[in-house]
């Protein structure tokens, strides 16, 4: 079966272009349009490996890490923050509400598959 | 595997256009005094998604922009800075130079002004002064995932001004990260060789070279990093011990992973698997076919469909529209999933086949006109039934193309807020009814009547603050925008509290230009004056309003539109400028007349009544043409088969009918031989086929199934004119 | 659309095309069956006002108002009569459908490029302009039409003209 990853992203083109670049590699792909989607999605199915922004509407992303680890089902699943901030004070805070790893924007869909495939296979 | 990233292009130019105007709305909305953090908040986040976005999908020009932007607007939002005027100012011009630029991307072209760089430099020095407390800027240094390029070019590169372009250049780099001038002593004392450390990518270097010379003539190459554990690629990366996966930090080219995080298990695994892969990968190619059963190899993604394009080249077109795009709403709260993109074209498909059911129903009814109700009541059940389902249909599916007018109300703020403090006057803006919805095809070209109308009511309606206060005015004036539906129509009202018109002006100016008036004008007769071509009531000319073209423009633009302007306007107290428009362009509400033996719609709006005309009630005045006597006036008589050349028999006047209408150009009576019935028509237009027809505006599809013409009153009145 | 029929030439001389051959008085026309949507017969039309007199008004084909032009009035073959024989070719010259009204439809034929000679100036009713050439089929000569340029000309009144040169 295929893996499923939630990307977390109030930005439609990112998302989109995120969601087909890893349905194309064969990854099965939802979208949330922001922390609160994300959540409300992450609960009601159970991902393989989430993606998300960190500036967004309503939930930003350090928020939904923290909620998502508190959730029995996503306490060791990776996420990623995908971010246009690499500096160090956001990467500590993601780490702190237990993010696995970043990832930088911008990034080329060739990065963003090698990652998936390092992190999930 | 290649993406053709092209293909999101047009999401991205919606999506960044959604956040620009939001960003504009806020900008105006904001409290300069008491800033809501949450309004600072949602600004910088609308900076910071085009920026994203611009970044990943290659439009680095905009991604410059975004990045100076966000800059000020983080240090903002973080209390660093207090917002000011000049910052407003500067992130309004921004945001039009974004537009600017993402519109010519759209055309797949660049957008290139010097004032890029004057607003980036404004935006910086806007970030860097002013500062409460003086805080560091975050380290320049190199962010993480950072490389480092040598850049060697001639010394004389930049040509003849090449100190400040110089300065100018550097200044550019530094903008990408650690810029060291003049490295290194190894190179011919003509050129230069600089070092800039940056997480861009290559292109991006090679950009802004290219905004001073030809980046060809630059060498920029990619210098090995030293000591840091970055490797390029990092696929030698998991050759460490197996448990080593789990606990270490994994540090890759802008990408990262924490050590002993959740989700660390998974990723060692994935490394250990793909180990074990890799050594059954070697494995498989020296032993038998069959063996990668046990364990699939490491597969490349399938194929894309797409075909390669240059990932990233800002010059490509976004493909077509025509896509389904999830997409929160365009309004302030993102409703998840909730609605769906859908093409304009895919709906107006949906709205010609609904107008095809209609034209069946009508014929259908039409044939049953024979039947005898009584023996076939379940057909005439039936065809009730039909109408009313289609009627809905149709309603529902016209409701798709509705948008609230706030589309085209909300650009006003930043057009009153421009054009008062260009004329140095203060004036604010009030929208009413920005709920009001009307067809999306309508609010496109209503946007420019209005945008001329509000800037005129500025610049030659409300008085100057030295002047109200002599008046007793209040010192700031007030613009009104309001929308409303009546009685099947959108109304809308652009009103100011100004002068008012001029009305000895306006004779003495039409007096001066032989402006035909009629005997004792009335007060409404005298406003449409400021609708004739080259009629500008503003003792001076202004760059604001223009010369005077534009306001026949507007009328002509409402008139497209089936729509009517009307002027009310009292000396001292202002004016108000009512537009009526259709709720849509695709159906109409109207009234088959018959002329010999055609038969053409009148639309219903323009009707005020119609008469049998006794013996003596039309005649014919010199040099007025033929008239009606109707209560208090006379009416221009708008001979329809006179204007169409239709053959027709001598008929008296008695026989016929005449309607009297209302239109742009006054009030009308046409004749007509008999009114046929009140229908509901969906309009086609010639012009897909044809070419436009004086005093037709379109086309219909009657119950029989033959094509009836729908009446064009303002054209066929000024024909009439034309053929007395 | 068919882009390629625009220019003749760049045809390749292996493929053949096919056409829609029709009379208009005593002349043999041949058009590309590309531009040719539907053939039909003459239904009632509704009259357009202040229209040149060969454009007999419009009709409503499922939907879509199409004019109906009539070649025999343009050309003034004479004697014009509507019955059950009359013949409408239903044309779509690059999205515009428009309805012409013809003596006869009389069959399709394959030609290679090189079958089609140049035209030279001869009395056919209709202006050399718009004559991509002559072919010869037994003993038969056809006029080889250019109807997309013929239908977007002016004479013909089908298109505003200030908005055809800006297309």
């Amino acid at each position: 079966m295929a893996k499923t990853i939630l990307t977390v992203d109030d930005s439609a083109s990112i998302r989109q272009m995120v969601s087909f670049t890893l349905k194309e590699a064969g990854y099965s792909v939802t979208e949330a349009v922001d922390g609160q989607d994300g959540l409300d999605k992450a609960r009601a199915s159970r991902f393989d490996l989430i993606f998300t922004d960190q500036n967004m509407p309503r939930m930003d992303g350090v928020t939904l890490i923290k909620q998502l680890r508190a959730l029995p089902n996503y306490r060791s699943v990776p996420i990623l923050m995908l971010t246009t901030e690499s500096g160090d004070a956001m990467k500590s805070q993601g780490r702190a509400a237990g993010a696995t790893g970043w990832l930088v924007k911008p990034f080329d869909p060739k990065k963003l598959l090698e990652v998936v495939r390092k992190v999930i296979g | 595997m290649t993406i053709d990233m092209t293909r999101f292009y047009q999401v991205f130019f919606d999506e960044a256009g959604e956040h620009l105007a939001e960003m504009e709305t806020l900008l105006l909305e904001l409290d300069i005094e008491a800033p809501d953090p949450e309004v600072l908040n949602a600004i910088f986040r609308a900076a910071h998604s085009i920026k994203g976005g611009a970044g990943t999908f290659g439009f680095h020009d905009v991604a410059r922009v975004t990045h100076i932007l966000e800059t000020l607007l983080d240090r903002l939002r973080k209390h660093e800075l207090a917002p000011t005027v000049e910052m407003i100012d500067a992130t309004l011009q921004a945001g039009d130079l974004l537009k600017a630029q993402l519109a010519a991307h759209q055309r797949g072209e660049e957008f290139e002004d010097p004032q890029i760089a004057e607003v980036c430099a404004r935006l910086e020095q806007l970030s860097q002064g002013g500062a409460l407390e003086t805080v560091p800027e975050p380290p320049a240094g190199p962010a993480d995932p950072c490389a480092c390029w040598r850049l060697v070019f001639a010394a004389d590169l930049l040509g003849a001004s090449g100190d400040e372009r110089e300065a100018g250049l550097a200044a550019a780099l530094a903008e990408l990260g650690e810029l060291e001038r003049n490295v290194s002593a190894d190179v011919p004392s003509d050129r230069l060789a600089w070092r800039l450390c940056t997480e861009v990518e290559r292109e991006a270097i090679v950009e802004i070279f290219d905004f001073l010379c030809d980046p060809e003539e630059v060498e920029i190459t990619r210098e090995e990093q030293t000591g840091g554990g970055e490797e390029e690629d990092g696929f030698g990366f998991f050759e460490g011990a197996p448990g080593s996966d789990r606990g270490a930090n994994q540090e890759l080219d802008g990408f990262g992973l924490f050590g002993g995080s959740p989700g660390m298990d998974q990723v060692a695994e994935t490394a250990e698997r793909e180990r074990d892969e890799q050594q059954q990968g070697f494995g498989f190619f020296e032993t038998a076919p069959g063996a990668p059963e046990a364990a699939p190899p490491v597969e490349e993604p399938a194929t894309p469909r797409s075909p390669p394009a240059a990932e990233g080249g800002a010059g490509s077109r976004p493909p077509a529209g025509g896509r389904r795009q999830p997409q929160p709403a365009p309004g302030r709260q993102p409703q998840g999933e909730s609605s769906i993109r859908v093409s304009v074209e895919k709906v107006d498909q949906l709205i010609n086949l609904v107008g095809e059911l209609v034209i069946t129903h009508a014929m259908l009814a039409e044939s049953a006109t024979a039947l005898d109700p009584v023996a076939q009541e379940r057909i005439f059940d039936g065809l009730a039934n039909l109408e009313r389902n289609s009627r809905d249909l149709q309603q529902a599916v016209m409701s798709i193309r509705m948008m609230p007018i706030s589309f085209v109300f909300n650009r006003f703020p930043r057009v009153v807020r421009d054009t008062a403090s260009a004329l140095g006057k203060k004036v604010t803006l009030k929208l009413i009814g920005e709920d009001t919805e009307l067809d999306k095809g309508l609010i496109e070209r209503l946007a420019d009547p209005l945008n001329h109308l509000v800037r005129n009511s500025i610049d030659h309606g409300i008085e100057t603050a030295q002047q109200r206060i002599e008046q007793g005015k209040p010192e700031t004036g007030e613009i009104v925008l309001a929308a409303s539906h009546r009685g099947g129509n959108v109304v809308v009202e652009v009103s100011d509290d100004g002068a008012g018109l001029d009305r000895e002006r306006l004779l003495a100016k039409a007096a001066e230009r032989g402006v035909a008036l009629p005997d004792n004008p009335t007060d409404k007769e005298v406003w449409q004056l400021i609708f004739a071509p080259g009629f500008s009531t503003a003792k001076a000319v202004t760059d604001i309003s223009g010369r005077g073209v534009g306001m026949d423009v507007v009328r002509r633009n409402i008139e497209a539109m089936n729509g009517r302007v009307e002027i009310d306007s009292e000396p001292g107290r202002g004016t108000r400028i009512t537009i009526r428009l259709p709720l849509t362009l695709a159906i109409l509400d109207g009234m088959s007349v018959r002329v010999c033996n055609e038969t053409f719609i009148l639309p219903l709006t323009v009707i005020r009544e119609s008469i049998r005309p006794q013996a003596g009630q039309c005649k014919t005045l010199a040099g007025k043409g033929k008239v009606v006597h109707v209560g208090e006036e006379y009416l221009p008589l708008v001979a329809l088969h006179q204007i169409f050349g239709l053959s027709r028999q001598q008929v008296a006047a008695e026989e016929t009918i005449l309607v009297i209408i209302e239109s742009n150009e006054g009030r009308a009576a046409l004749q007509v031989d008999e009114l046929l019935a009140q229908h509901q028509v969906v309009i086609k237009s010639l012009e897909t086929n044809y070419r436009k027809v004086e005093g037709i505006s379109g086309a219909t599809i009657m119950g029989d199934g033959r094509v009836a013409m729908i009446l064009d009153v303002d054209a066929l009145v000024r024909l009439s004119r034309k053929t007395p | 659309m068919n882009e390629d029929s625009q220019d003749s030439t760049t045809v390749n001389s292996e493929d053949s095309r096919e056409y829609l051959t029709f009379t208009l008085g005593d002349e043999e026309y041949g058009i590309d069956i590309l531009n040719v949507q539907e053939i039909r017969g003459y239904d009632t039309v509704t009259k357009i006002a202040n229209s040149p007199h060969f454009i007999k008004g419009v009709i409503n084909m499922r939907g879509v108002i199409v004019p109906i032009i009539d070649m025999r009035l343009k050309f003034e073959l004479g004697e014009v009569e509507y019955n059950q024989f009359t013949v409408v070719i239903i044309l779509n010259i690059t999205g515009r459908v428009v309805g012409m009204v013809v003596d006869g439809v009389s069959d399709v034929i394959a030609l290679h490029h090189e079958q089609i000679r140049s035209a030279p100036e001869f009395g056919a009713v209709l202006d050399t302009a718009y004559i991509d050439g002559l072919a010869t089929l037994e003993e038969r000569m056809v006029i080889m039409v250019n109807i997309e340029r013929l239908m977007n000309s002016e004479e013909m009144g089908l298109v505003d003209q200030a908005r055809a040169s800006a297309e």
